[in-house]
């Protein structure tokens, strides 16, 4: 008791989340992934665009440690590189490794030229192959013969932000507009309750393909992203909205808030000190479990081929590479944008859950 | 060495009772050795501050604990079968349960289900132990109803609880708690979330029930008023352990344990005097003292004794004291055990007040509430009417009624938290009087600096995102003007800190830190902040427990001496505005039916209202009730207030008149009352003899 | 009541007015239209059309008129005959397209909509009442990945499986006979032996979320002193669980339905795309992208309006189940 006697509420909640378990897990895991997203040019072997005809569907190639050579075993990770040849019977190709062909890997080796964030040239990555004419499938190759794990790390920047961004609008319209109702009451709150109920009663995907169908393919990317976001948090505020106001609403009333307003405090500080710190570890929660949200409604636009297009690649623009049964019977790999984004929506989903439960720390 | 008041006739006896939470890896012993017998057709009270343990031997007793709780040993033996050795699934506990023993509590509203209809479930819990039809047990039902005193209890039988009044609610517990005929009714603050004349009407039927069915009843409270109205036997229990255990004369009379002792002093008394309190508050169940649980908080505890061994039960004159002063070490204390007597304030009993300082006149609040779907039909709530009163210098003026009758909304329209609807506020600032009904919110904070408010839930009014620090400093921060210095700012906290009674040091924690009595001060240091003329008090103390409540009445005493502050005090608990008003407003349905000198309304109230709100009242010297002051019904729908007035439809004296017209306020020699036969009738207040009147109680 | 049920109603007319604008306006209001893109196509092919043969094309489609003007258009023909118009893409009157379609939806949503009831419900209450036993962290688990797994996901992972290891194709909603027979029983067998995998596709986040729901709902309402009282009373564990701390706790889950149907029948788009379901989410997509109006249009509103008519059934069943609403309903109709 005396210890916890001088804690702060913002550190009564730190731990209270510190010892939500999952709520950890989900948060060192949201760290990560947005740190892959930050460094996606330097953590892929190689740049997403960049193919091989001859490397059409190839299969994940496994990491070997031991390397014997006629002067002796040492430690050098390679892999052996792939021989394919043609079924006539099926038409299918067969890829073969070679143990005769080895390719050595190493760590922050030169490769693909890329620039980072757009501003600085550079060419050193991660991982790949000492020599930079050499290509690597560590999770196989997609149907033009491109990196699929390359392609998958790059797309977590756009996936990652787009939930981001969308969120982050869908916040500023639900704290506007959620305040403007809490804080006027009446007319003007009966009129917007009556709309988020009214949004919240249609459904949502077929009004995102509408909008999302009228963007013309030939936009570029980077307005197709912001088209894209606007239109996820035309609907996406409404809950926001109901949650701020809520609060909003609770607060008013508590005895403290009226306490405040004796005390002297003029509206404005009386949200901004008063109220807002009572209520932003609840919406951090709720924007932080608001998210995967995003994340699934932009792969599935993307999936369906009416929201981002290559060569913007998120991980529903890749996703569409296994829309056809034959291709995922030939190429499994293809799913694997699918579990980075179970990943992602499963670490951001426990972050939020261990938010939540640590908002109220006195709560048992 | 085990002792209980001996008997042979004893239908529940408990001997040794202990009970543990679980808390991690860590097990708190919450039950320590509980020992006592509930003999046939008796009551027995149990009685003790909050986490004493009293709800826990309730439920100990019908097995019905959370699953993070557990009986560790102890017997509980019901009419030759013990409890606390049944298995889970046992038949017999599940036909005890419910079947011969009856359980209420505090909260009917939550404590019964809103989903299904009063009948439903009081015909479950007879069906439940007896083999009857569903016809037959509605007629039992219909009956129970009828027993409990219900009104319309044919109509109420397909009632929901969201349909009945509080007191109402509380029936219908009663009802279903006695349809299976129990011998024994365990009744856990049954009265406690209630208002004071319907609490009366609720013990007055308890102890029918009990006179008719020959059951006992283990008593719940922390009221020691309501003891002395209901039980026979009294056990005193602090921190888990019964600590004294007598008839209710020898424990309320002559209290023998220092607990005991301590927590009827600290009652509030009549007139204007600091009462005892007892040091400190209880401790929780991991921070159990060494040797006497009560030794920290005790007058009277030797070093080296008390804190070390814990005392046995031992007998002592007839009663049962688990205290060191009784037992082999009585020769260690000065018997009797005596407490300090408590001093008085100086200068409250001469009474001198100075000008008039807030001047309500006719202040009228009405709410509009806005329903249907686009909020087209407004419904006028009328919370407070034509509300007119005076407040002096150094003065303490209560507001008193039952919950619903407009005090806090009053309060908080005078404080400028609502605006009034009509009516005028003056308010004496800058040496001049100022209306402050209609002010900026510029005016506002300028007028805030001088008028305050302390809140009823220390928990709610204090912001959890703040230490005790910026809490204190913030009306000093905020106010209009030059900010202070930070030094300055810093000295001042630090000495408000120390008005209140606490230390300085604390003043880096968070309210979570603090207990309740602990935030009251820090509410009431953060009002005086501002070096204010008014305080406006709502129910400062109503959620504390009596020996904190006795500490924070005392701060506010000492206060309005050396800093001649104003008090409008806001309660619903006339003992504590006894002890500190000096004159009484008795509101009712938003008006105020009387206001006169303390001792004007209690002795010789004049407004019926007030005569059965006291006669209600209770303290453990007074325990006799008049039954035929009850009130019947309940108060009017603020929404729908009748014509006449307001109290008419429920009092024994009203006339044709009053059903029309609206009383008037009249002055009876400084008497103020609105009644229309307030010169013709004879009311009994706390002190008076009956003197003669006219008009005699028609019902 | 029956004010109260007419009350319901009005508003959802309003709201029905209000989807009709929406639904119109979301597809007509972006640039471009249903013969820029004939214009485009017919570029592709190397033909150039004329601009007064662009201006004929256009007013054979009524598209020359202002977006209010064809609104009212539409409208009056909806109000008057029955006539929802005509499907440029498919050459024929939407009537006659969407007909099965959205009877094939709605029956879908439904069917999930009570498969999701009854495989959560019991599975929630046991997950609550047997809070951090096994089978608690089993499904909350199960729970936590359901929610993550988006719709369209779930259907090709089910794809690949039963390609991959039953070496056959679980797509559609009949067999390749059935498929444009009349209906009939064996038809309607045939339905339903395909059902399953679009009802857990479409069920399973519904599922998992509603099991989460249920369990902190029961576990809020366990400790509650209502539940005491039961238990003082005597009653048995079990019955006094579903009588009591259940029957309460499914008051907010019922309230939530209306989410859940208007996710279900949102999710429905998606899902029926990847598994090609005869179902309206094909043929919406399809007229989306191009810019069929009047079929796009009027499927946005039926399906709108399903998720409405969902809505209103979730009124009146939480107005059957909480007394407290049925009080009110009933007060409304005496003032």
């Amino acid at each position: 008791m005396t210890y916890v006697a001088h804690l702060s509420h913002s550190q009564l909640v730190m731990r209270r989340f510190l010892r939500h378990r999952l709520g950890v897990f989900g948060a060192l895991m949201t760290l990560l992934i947005y740190l892959v997203a930050a460094f996606v040019e330097f953590l892929a072997p190689h740049a997403p665009d960049t193919y091989e005809a001859k490397d059409v569907y190839a299969p994940p190639q496994s990491v070997r440690w031991i390397l014997d050579r006629p002067d002796g075993r040492r430690i050098q990770p390679h892999v052996y590189s792939l021989r394919s040849t043609t079924d006539y019977n099926t038409g299918q190709r067969i890829f073969e490794e070679d143990p005769d062909s080895v390719i050595e890997l190493g760590f922050l080796v030169r490769g693909d030229s890329y620039r980072f964030w757009g501003l600085v040239s550079a060419n050193l990555h991660f991982i790949g192959p000492k020599d930079p004419g050499e290509r690597v499938y560590f999770l196989g190759a997609d149907r033009l013969g491109r990196d699929v794990l390359s392609r998958t790390i790059y797309a977590t920047r756009v996936s990652m932000t787009i939930g981001l961004v969308g969120v982050g609008i869908s916040l500023v319209l639900g704290i506007a507009i959620g305040g403007v109702s809490g804080y006027f009451g009446g007319i003007v709150d009966l009129a917007i309750q009556r709309l988020i109920e009214f949004l919240q009663s249609l459904p949502s995907i077929p009004l995102w393909i509408g909008l999302a169908a009228a963007i013309p393919p030939t936009t570029p990317p980077i307005r197709t992203y912001f088209f894209i976001t606007a239109i996820l948090s035309i609907i996406g505020w409404t809950g926001l909205a109901r949650v701020v106001r809520g609060r909003f609403m609770s607060l008013k009333d508590e005895n403290f808030i009226k306490a405040a307003r004796l005390d002297g405090n003029r509206p404005v500080r009386i949200i901004r000190r008063h109220m807002v710190p009572n209520f932003l570890s609840h919406i951090i929660a709720v924007v932080t479990l608001a998210i995967p949200g995003m994340i699934i409604a932009e792969t599935s636009l993307s999936f369906l081929g009416i929201g981002l297009r290559p060569p913007v690649v998120s991980w529903g623009v890749l996703l569409q590479e296994a829309q056809n049964l034959r291709s995922i019977a030939t190429a499994p790999w293809l799913f694997l944008p699918g579990a980075a984004v179970v990943v992602a929506v499963l670490s951001l989903n426990f972050l939020g859950d261990g938010l939540r439960d640590a908002a109220d720390p006195y709560a048992n | 060495m085990r002792q209980t008041l001996m008997r042979t006739d004893a239908l529940l006896s408990l001997q040794g009772l202990t009970v543990s939470f679980r808390d991690g890896r860590r097990r708190n012993t919450a039950l320590r050795d509980v020992g006592f017998d509930v003999p046939h057709a008796k009551t027995v009270a149990i009685v003790g501050e909050s986490g004493c343990g009293k709800s826990l031997t309730a439920r100990s007793i019908l097995r019905i604990l959370d699953t993070n709780a557990a009986i560790d040993s102890g017997q509980i033996l019901f009419e030759g079968v013990d409890l606390a050795g049944a298995s889970e699934k046992s038949p017999v506990l599940h036909g005890i349960r419910g079947g011969r023993i009856g359980l209420i509590y505090q909260e009917p509203l939550t404590a019964l289900s809103s989903f299904y209809t009063v009948g439903n479930q009081i015909m479950e819990a007879v069906r439940r132990h007896q083999d009857v039809t569903r016809t037959q047990a509605r007629e039992r039902a219909l009956d129970l109803l009828h027993a409990v005193g219900m009104p319309n209890p044919e109509q109420r039988l397909d009632a929901y609880t969201f349909e009945l009044s509080g007191g109402q609610q509380q029936r219908v517990m009663i009802a279903m708690a006695l349809g299976p005929h129990p011998s024994l009714l365990i009744a856990d603050e049954p009265t406690t979330a209630l208002d004071v004349t319907t609490q009366a009407v609720i013990l007055d039927l308890l102890q029918e029930l009990q006179q008719s069915q020959g059951m006992s009843i283990l008593f719940i409270t922390h009221d020691l008023g309501v003891v002395s109205r209901m039980a026979d036997e009294v056990v005193v229990m602090y921190l888990g352990e019964v600590v004294e255990h007598g008839t209710k004369a020898e424990v309320l009379t002559t209290p023998s344990h220092p607990y005991t002792q301590a927590l009827l002093a600290s009652l509030p008394g009549r007139g204007q005097y600091r009462q005892a309190t007892i040091q400190g508050t209880v401790p929780a169940l991991e921070d159990r003292p060494e040797g006497c649980a009560f030794a920290p908080r005790c007058a009277f505890a030797r070093p080296g004794l008390c804190d070390v061994q814990r005392p046995e039960l031992v007998r002592s004159d007839g009663v049962l004291v688990r205290c060191h002063a009784f037992g082999n070490a009585a020769p260690m204390f000065d018997l009797p055990l005596q407490s300090k007597q408590p001093d008085t304030v100086k200068g409250s009993e001469t009474r001198q007040f100075g000008d008039r300082i807030l001047d309500l006149r006719c202040v009228s609040k009405t709410f509009e509430k806005r329903e249907g779907l686009f909020g087209q039909r407004v419904r006028e709530i009328k919370a407070v009417q034509d509300i007119s009163l005076q407040l002096r210098q150094g003065e303490t003026l209560a507001l008193v009624g039952e919950s619903g009758s407009g005090k806090t909304t009053l309060g908080q329209t005078i404080v400028g938290l609502h605006k009034a609807t009509r009516g005028r506020v003056k308010f004496a600032i800058e040496g001049r009087d100022r209306d402050i009904t209609n002010l900026s919110a510029a005016e506002w904070r300028k007028v805030w600096q001088s008028m305050r408010m302390v809140f009823q839930d220390p928990f709610s009014s204090l912001n959890p995102r703040m230490t005790a620090f910026d809490i204190v400093a913030e009306p000093l921060r905020q106010r209009p003007g030059a900010p202070l210095p930070e030094p300055d700012l810093v000295r001042k906290v630090h000495e408000l800190f120390r008005l209140v009674g606490l230390d300085p040091e604390m003043s880096s924690r968070y309210p979570h830190a603090f207990s309740g009595g602990q935030r009251q001060r820090i509410g009431v240091a953060r009002a005086l902040a501002p070096d204010p003329k008014v305080i406006i008090a709502d129910e400062p103390v109503s959620a504390l427990d009596v020996s904190v409540q006795a500490q924070v009445l005392n701060l506010l005493r000492d206060l309005q001496s050396s800093l001649g502050l104003s008090y409008l005090f806001i309660s619903h608990d006339l003992n504590v505005v006894a002890s500190l008003a000096h004159r009484v407003a008795v509101m009712y349905a938003g008006r105020i039916v009387e206001l006169a000198e303390t001792d004007e309304v209690l002795d010789r109230p004049r407004h019926p209202y007030s005569e059965a709100l006291l006669s209600a009242v209770l303290t453990p010297d007074r325990a006799d009730q008049d039954s035929h002051l009850r009130l019947p019904g309940d108060p009017p729908d603020p929404s729908s207030l009748p014509p006449g007035c307001v109290f008419a439809e429920r009092c024994a004296y009203a006339t044709n008149a009053c059903t029309h017209e609206t009383p008037e306020m009249r002055n009876l020699d400084g008497h103020w009352v609105a009644c229309h036969h307030a010169e013709a009738l004879a009311l009994h207040g706390l002190r008076n003899e009956n003197f003669s009147g006219s008009l005699a109680p028609n019902s | 009541m029956a004010r109260f049920l007419a009350r319901r109603l009005v508003l959802m007319l309003l709201t029905v007015v209000a989807i009709s604008v929406i639904s119109f306006f979301i597809i007509i209001l972006p640039p471009g239209d249903f013969v820029d893109r004939l214009v485009q196509e017919a570029n592709q092919y190397g033909e150039n059309l004329e601009p007064h043969e662009i201006e004929d094309l256009r007013r054979n489609y009524g598209l020359d008129r202002s977006a209010v003007e064809q609104y009212f258009v539409w409208i009056r023909n909806i109000l008057l005959r029955g006539d929802f118009g005509y499907s440029f893409g498919w050459d024929l009157p939407v009537s006659e397209l969407i007909g099965q379609r959205l009877g094939l939806t709605a029956f879908l949503s439904v069917v999930t909509l009570l498969f999701v009831w009854i495989v959560a419900i019991p599975v929630g209450i046991y997950a609550a009442v047997r809070k951090y036993s096994l089978g608690d962290y089993v499904f909350t688990f199960l729970g936590f990945i359901g929610l993550a797994i988006p719709n369209f996901l779930l259907a090709l992972v089910l794809l690949y499986i039963s390609f991959r290891y039953f070496g056959q194709s679980v797509g559609g909603l009949f067999s390749p006979e059935y498929v444009n027979a009349p209906w009939t029983l064996a038809r309607f067998a045939d339905l339903l032996s395909h059902l399953w995998i679009p009802v857990i596709v479409l069920g399973t986040a519904g599922t998992a979320e509603i099991i989460r729901k249920i369990r902190a709902n029961l576990l809020d309402e366990l400790h509650r002193p209502y539940v005491l009282t039961a238990r003082a009373k005597g009653l048995g564990e079990t019955y006094l669980l579903l009588k009591y701390p259940v029957r309460h706790s499914l008051n907010p889950f019922v309230s939530e339905l209306n989410d859940l149907f208007v996710k279900i029948v949102s999710g429905e788009t998606i899902v029926a795309v990847v598994l090609g379901l005869q179902t309206t989410g094909p043929l919406l997509l399809e007229a989306l992208k191009e810019e069929d109006l009047y079929l796009a249009s009027t499927l946005i509103m039926f399906l709108s309006f399903l998720a409405v008519l969902g809505t209103l059934v979730s009124d009146l069943l939480l107005m059957l189940l909480d007394p407290k609403i049925r009080r009110q309903a009933a007060s409304q109709e005496m003032m």
